[in-house]
């Protein structure tokens, strides 16, 4: 029954991994955790130690999970663009070589994109263990309390505007909701900085804040609308512009790259950032990518020279070698990104030199 | 799969050691031959006496890592010693085919070059506290 229930959390756990981590260790966690889990399963451990190991061995997942989700995700950015490692690794020799060069993402960098979340969970984490020393030491969570807090509250509100009408009677709900409310707020406040690092959780985040300034709004009369406005930076704006892409049918732009060359992987993961509407469809060469089929006309051989763009029928070369002209190819991508978008003809000069494709 | 080790003779890159100590005795663990992941989790804590103590995640994380790093290589075929087989049963009951990771002759030079490394720093040590006679 607990194995059961533990197996079942730790399958909704898994699934805040990154997307390609899951994918290519998802199942293989799933399954070690059950073989963990049916570990444990002797007979002659008692069946409250049992159930304690099996407690344990969940909650050691949970505590280990944000460097774990850290790990995971820098796997995920180190990828690139359309690869999975089983591509990657055809490659043979000159992948692995590369493999080691330089490769893992600096902890600094992960730092400073993760800095103003930490800020702003930083502005709810003061209060909220704030509140817990309380009622930890005061009982501040405890219905009596929060009643006085309530009242006292109101009565000063009342002396300040006379015209001030009572918000609605939450002081005389039942005896466990203040304490459950109560509780509620600590917790919202002191695990704010740590689920704001993750990134599924920003949205969620901020509809619970949003209602916790609103109830405060309406029955205390606090209002942090300077900090609600801070809300807008928890939506994931990408996903939107995605989704608007994908509700429009705008066209989409193929680029074919080097799978195993470091410098086109980091350009296109670089174009994939900025790509807002994903209009952008990386396609990685030597590599067994299922996209990279449609495109054989363009041989890996010319991709080794040059990184190619599709758009529609039509394909052009955006030359990436030490001579390249970077803000041209820079002008050019940008000009085919937002003629994709307005469905306009070309006008950098650059991007006029696409060929026809037309496939063998 | 990767088609080619990089040659024993090759320098470690710095920045790959020193190791963090689960990724050591992960490492150590598969100096063995090739495990598969639960293998691995029970490995690491008997080798570490039960001081180390790995989550999936933290186990999964790094061997992603090392994967990367050309460290460890991941095979399903099931050729190769080991006695428990070569397919587990999944959570939802159908059998699949269990995934094993190994030492690339890459990682065996990284191991070696760590041990070497922590043997440097106990003769150090050592060398250091008998010279104040402890």
């Amino acid at each position: 029954m607990l194995g059961r229930l533990l197996t079942r959390l730790y399958s909704h756990l898994l699934k805040l991994y990154p997307d390609r981590f899951l994918d290519e260790f998802g199942e293989e966690m799933g399954d070690v955790f059950a073989l963990a889990l049916s570990g444990l399963d002797d007979s002659r451990t008692p069946p409250a130690t049992r159930r304690v190991k099996m407690a344990r061995l969940f909650f050691r997942e949970v505590c280990y999970f944000p460097p774990a989700y850290l790990d995971a995700r820098r796997y995920q950015v180190s990828l690139g663009a359309g690869e999975t490692h089983a591509g990657r690794a055809s490659y043979g020799e000159g992948e692995v070589t590369e493999a080691w060069v330089g490769r893992r993402a600096p902890w600094g960098e992960a730092l400073i994109g993760a800095l103003p979340f930490l800020l702003f969970g930083l502005a709810y984490l003061t209060p909220g263990l704030s509140k817990l020393e309380a009622a930890v030491s005061d009982g501040w969570a405890t219905t009596h309390n929060l009643v006085s807090i309530l009242w006292l509250k109101w009565l000063e509100l009342y002396l300040y505007e006379p015209a001030f009408q009572l918000p609605p009677r939450i002081d005389a709900l039942p005896f466990p909701f203040l304490t459950l409310g109560g509780l509620g707020v600590i917790l919202f406040e002191t695990a704010f900085i740590l689920l704001v690092l993750l990134r599924p959780a920003r949205p969620l985040l901020a509809l619970a804040g949003v209602g916790f300034h609103m109830g405060n709004q309406l029955f205390l009369h606090i209002s942090f609308t300077s900090l609600m406005v801070a809300y807008v930076s928890l939506g994931d704006w990408t996903a939107m512009g995605r989704g608007l892409y994908r509700w429009f049918k705008r066209r989409e732009l193929v680029v074919l790259y080097d799978g195993g060359c470091r410098l086109c992987r980091r350009t296109v993961a670089l174009l994939k950032a900025a790509d807002l509407f994903d209009q952008l469809v990386p396609v990685a060469g030597f590599s067994q990518d299922p996209g990279r089929g449609r495109y054989a006309v363009v041989t890996d051989e010319m991709l080794a020279r040059d990184l190619h763009v599709v758009d529609g029928e039509r394909v052009g070369r955006l030359r990436m070698d030490r001579g390249s002209n970077t803000a041209a190819v820079a002008a050019c991508l940008a000009d085919a990104l937002t003629a994709g978008v307005a469905n306009r003809p070309h006008a950098v000069p650059e991007c006029r030199g696409f060929a026809s494709l037309r496939p063998s | 799969m990767f088609n080619q080790d990089l040659p024993v003779d090759e320098e470690v890159p710095p920045g790959l050691t020193p190791l963090r100590e689960p990724t050591l005795f992960i490492l150590l663990a598969l100096s063995k031959g090739r495990k598969h992941g639960y293998a691995i989790l029970k490995d690491v804590e008997a080798l570490s006496e039960g001081r180390v103590v790995l989550s999936t995640g933290t186990l999964y994380g790094a061997l992603a890592r090392l994967l990367e790093q050309g460290v460890v290589r991941k095979s399903t075929d099931d050729s190769g010693g080991d006695s428990s087989g070569s397919k587990s049963r999944s959570g939802s009951g159908g059998i699949r085919v269990r995934k094993y990771y190994e030492l690339t002759q890459f990682g065996h030079r990284v191991l070696e070059v760590e041990i070497n490394r922590l043997s440097t720093i106990l003769a150090m040590a050592g060398r250091g506290l008998g010279e104040q006679g402890i």
